[in-house]
């Protein structure tokens, strides 16, 4: 009996395999079908001499942007403007492997949230197109690309945070390397943005067109102190817990998580300001080279990056806009945290061309 | 050639098994050997020269060999701890008679339902500063570090207790499958019950438990949340560095590489696994099998260790899965901190769930992609493993190092291996770009599961009588009638044991995902990470979690329905409905 019931479970396991491969398959050729046929429209949707885009077209937005809800909050407040989009949402290295992957069949319209470093590799790979928003002149012109592929609609200051108690804490990233805080720091892998960014900043103050990677011998001890008398911030540890015991005093943050970190846990962490300033994540938005849509594409970012959703944007998320208007009318204790902190100046085109190999050797050589 | 026609001419070709073999082929070229080909000559080849500049670059780095070493010494120690734990909690479910093994089985189960950083964390609620464990033993010795769970031990410790998921699976089905007049004629000539243990019922079970042992040393060499989260700085392994790198442009050739040391590793086992496995297997010869039935220990010292025993370790396995369960209702602090109070209880966690528009989709799409591919994927191995040991040339036996080649790579490595290579049309493929299309991400979820399938099927067929077989043939069954009505009812119990795992490990897959997913069809991996990244806001690990239990629940179910015949009982309740209704009518 039991042998009968699996021959025949079998049999039919065997028969919704085939139907189900077919099954598969034809969806594939429904959505390739599809593109195609919305190619043909986009030559009859092509916007007209007025300039306004056939707003019922789909735009897909890539971001790394998208989590904790902020991927619903976008595609709601999109609709109330009378946008129709999807948003994708992945870590930033995998966005920029896959739109380079996906070069010559690209799904996405526009990206949005990716930072510099992100940005320049897209660039150089071909995967963007130029273009100009209507409200690049209420934004920090030194955080603009100087080739018109990608403009700021966030920025997101790095700290070192530490224990409020702490005696004597760094004035600079560089004073890290001191044996006096060996082993009191916590910093973030190298394969995530916030960890890459501050080692960025820290090694490209070392440049040296003579070194190894245009770093010069200073700055790699520089980097074997401050990577190796690190103490690398485990998955799923508590390094704000760490901080606030004083057991581990000191940690990377970015700033918006900052301020969510000390509400949640109701401390005042001691922040540090160097004269350099620190690095600026800048989070920027693009248009994708092979979009059918540029003309609404360009509308959207219009939209998106516009003082007002920017505003709304941070409200919601804590965020801090690029937009000046914006920023005047943030809540209060982001503006605080801003007034004491500035931008240091980073070659953001040597750090995306050098980068990738820079973390290599590190993580080679100095990582422990 | 002329040879080949005749054979055509005289009728000797089995037109169907010719097609089945041809499809293979061009399965086996076009998505596990052309796409990773072409990916290692990207890789290795630049300017058009072959470089070997990662080989220095890996020899010089002291951080990648220690890694290396790691690794394999985790490989190789898991490989027994796994083992004994493994083949104990067998024995005291499925042999021996322990008091309330029901119940301890469903304890030892839970290593099937969830996985990876989650278990890992659960365990580290557990046994970390502010555990449980941790604060019984400081009761009694109060010097002791708080963070004591940490380095090789701790490592190794997870791996034992939570690496026995194939055991449970496969090594129950086999010890179902003996032929309990062994033990019986055994017993009657006065063998002790050590000597029938060690003499009849191991022997039996040997196909099985290498096939195990060579899974768990792969898990233990590709092992990546247990080392990050508890390994601390003394003991990283080197798979996350692989990961680290397949992720960098420019530094693939570094990853593939040491993938490359791995799989060669892999390979020199297998090979060493295949020849001990060919100098004998023993299979019970008698035409009517009896039912085993549970041994009690007649020992009573030995009896009362073993119940011992065999509670502790439910205990064990149970605690982390019940700390996961406990804090997915506990808002993100807690988690964070690992320390519980009243306070820290909510139910924000799941409302927010429900309340996300189409909370439900990545569900059925991942449950939807997960089925498919564990179907295709069990077709594909029962095909091969068939041909493999049936196999009348040398020919028929080059499938199964082809079938294998996925074991040798990281996923990151396969998605992007078929990423380049089908992002234009190819002849194989008749022309068809799959990059943006639903089925890329199939097929590579079809690539990864095979050689793990084939691998646990190919040893099902050992404990297949020939006889069976040959008497089936005498009688004038075709071989296809023979392959469904004589030998799938014996390979059943191991293919159902195969999909289940398979689609519960593909529901929250997020390697391969992430690159090959189609915007519209969203799988639960992406869901669940974009919930838990390294930038998003507080609560986000407290949504890990709830998806995490959620997952449970599917697994179990999945479970239940594949391996505990949870499809007869449903089957058997409608029956009875609609006989009860049609009874009713009349």
């Amino acid at each position: 009996m039991m042998k009968k019931m699996m021959s025949i479970l079998l049999a039919g396991i065997l028969v919704v395999s085939m139907t189900g491969c077919q099954k598969e398959q034809k969806t594939g050729e429904e959505t390739t079908g599809m593109t195609t046929g919305t190619e043909t429209t986009v030559e009859d949707a092509a916007p007209t001499e007025s300039g306004a885009a056939d707003r019922s077209k789909e735009l897909i937005v890539y971001t790394n942007s998208g989590s904790d809800g902020r991927d619903a909050w976008l595609v709601e407040k999109a609709a109330e403007a009378g946008f129709k989009i999807q948003v994708l949402n992945m870590g930033a290295s995998d966005l920029t492997n896959r739109l380079i992957a996906e070069k010559n069949n690209a799904i996405a319209d526009v990206v949005f949230g990716q930072n510099n470093i992100e940005y320049e590799k897209l660039k150089k790979a071909d995967t963007l197109r130029t273009w100009k928003p209507d409200w690049v002149d209420g934004v920090d012109q030194t955080l603009i690309d100087a080739d018109g592929y990608y403009y700021p609609v966030t920025t997101t200051p790095l700290v070192l945070i530490c224990n409020n108690e702490m005696q004597n804490p760094p004035a600079d990233w560089t004073d890290l390397v001191k044996d006096e805080y060996k082993g009191l720091y916590q910093i973030h892998g190298l394969d995530g943005g916030t960890g890459k960014t501050v080692f960025a900043s820290i090694i490209s103050r070392y440049t040296d067109p003579e070194g190894e990677l245009g770093i010069s011998e200073e700055g790699w001890a520089v980097a074997r102190d401050y990577l190796g008398n690190a103490h690398k911030i485990a998955e799923g540890e508590d390094s704000i817990g760490s901080i606030i015991s004083g057991e581990l005093p000191m940690d990377m943050h970015w700033a918006s998580g900052v301020l969510t970190e000390q509400k949640t846990r109701g401390y005042k962490f001691g922040v540090m300001t160097p004269d350099v300033g620190v690095p600026y994540v800048v989070e920027s938005v693009a248009i994708v080279k092979t979009t059918k849509y540029p003309e609404l594409a360009e509308e959207f970012l219009n939209w998106l990056g516009s003082s007002e959703i920017q505003l709304a944007w941070s409200d919601a998320f804590g965020t801090i806009p690029a937009q000046k208007d914006a920023l005047e009318n943030v809540t209060d204790d982001i503006k605080e945290l801003m007034s004491v902190l500035k931008p240091q100046q980073l070659d953001w085109s040597f750090i995306a061309e050098n980068i990738d190999a820079w973390v290599e050797k590190a993580e080679l050589e100095y990582v422990k | 050639m002329n040879k080949m026609i005749k054979k055509f001419k005289d009728g000797n070709v089995n037109i169907p098994s010719l097609i089945l073999k041809v499809a293979l082929i061009w399965f086996i070229f076009s998505f596990l050997i052309f796409p990773n080909i072409n990916l290692l000559i990207n890789v290795f080849v630049k300017d058009g020269q072959f470089s070997t500049a990662a080989v220095s670059k890996i020899m010089s780095s002291a951080r990648a060999m220690n890694s290396l070493k790691n690794s394999f010494i985790l490989a190789t120690a898991s490989m027994v701890t796994v083992n004994i734990s493994g083949i104990l909690i067998v024995l005291f479910t499925e042999y021996f008679d322990i008091k309330g093994a029901k119940i301890l089985s469903l304890g030892f189960l839970t290593t099937l339902i969830y996985g990876g950083v989650v278990l890992v964390t659960g365990y580290k609620f557990v046994y970390g500063s502010s555990g449980i464990v941790t604060k019984v033993l400081m009761n009694f010795f109060p010097q002791m570090d708080p963070n004591w769970f940490v380095g090789f031990g701790a490592v190794l410790f997870i791996m034992t207790f939570s690496g026995t998921s194939n055991h449970m699976m496969f090594l129950s089905n086999a010890i179902r499958g003996l032929d309990y007049h062994t033990i019986e004629a055994a017993k009657n000539m006065g063998a002790s019950q050590g000597t029938i243990l060690f003499r009849i019922v191991l022997p039996v079970l040997k196909p099985t438990i290498f096939a195990i042992t060579i899974l768990t040393f792969l898990a233990g060499l590709s092992t990546m949340a247990g080392p990050l989260i508890v390994g601390g700085p003394d003991f990283q392994t080197i798979n996350p560095m692989i990961k680290t790198f397949a992720q960098m442009q420019n530094s693939r050739e570094i990853a593939a590489l040491l993938a490359i040391i791995l799989g060669v590793a892999t390979s020199i086992l297998l090979i060493i696994m295949q020849k001990v496995e060919k100098k004998g297997n023993y299979i019970s010869v008698s035409k009517t099998k009896a039912k085993i039935s549970r041994q009690k220990i007649e020992n009573p010292v030995l009896n009362v260790i073993a119940h011992i025993v065999a509670y502790v370790m439910f205990v064990i396995y149970m605690l982390p899965v019940v700390y996961v369960f406990i804090f997915s209702f506990t808002d993100s602090l807690a988690i964070k901190t690992g320390r519980i109070s009243f306070s820290s209880f909510t139910l924000k966690n799941y409302r927010h769930l429900f309340e996300m528009p189409s909370a439900y989709k990545p569900y059925l799409v991942s449950l939807v992609y997960s089925i498919v591919a564990a179907v295709v994927v069990a077709f594909i191995a029962v095909a091969v493993a068939r041909i493999v040991t049936k196999a009348k040339n040398k020919w028929d036996k080059v499938y199964e190092p082809l079938i294998l080649i996925p074991w040798l790579l990281p996923s990151t490595l396969i998605a992007m291996g078929l990423m380049m290579t089908y992002d234009v049309g190819r002849v194989n493929l008749f022309g068809k770009v799959l990059i943006g299309t639903p089925v890329m991400m199939l097929f590579a979820y079809i690539v990864v599961k095979i050689p793990f399938s084939y691998r646990m099927i190919r040893a099902s067929f050992f404990s297949l009588d020939g006889n069976l077989e040959e008497a089936a043939k005498v009688m004038g069954a075709k071989p296809f009638y023979t392959l469904r009505r004589v030998i799938l009812p014996v390979i059943m119990p191991v293919v159902l044991s195969v999909m289940v795992l398979n689609f519960n490990s593909l529901l929250s897959e997020y390697d391969l995902s992430v690159f090959l997913y189609h915007p519209f069809l969203q799988p639960l991996g992406i869901v669940i990470k974009g919930a838990s990244e390294e930038t998003a806001t507080t609560e986000a690990q407290a949504m890990a979690f709830v998806y995490s239990v959620i997952l449970m629940v599917i697994s179990t179910a999945s479970l239940w329905l594949g391996r505990y015949g949870g499809f007869s009982i449903l089957k058997r309740i409608i029956l009875r409905r609609t006989k009860k209704e049609a009874g009713d009518k009349e």
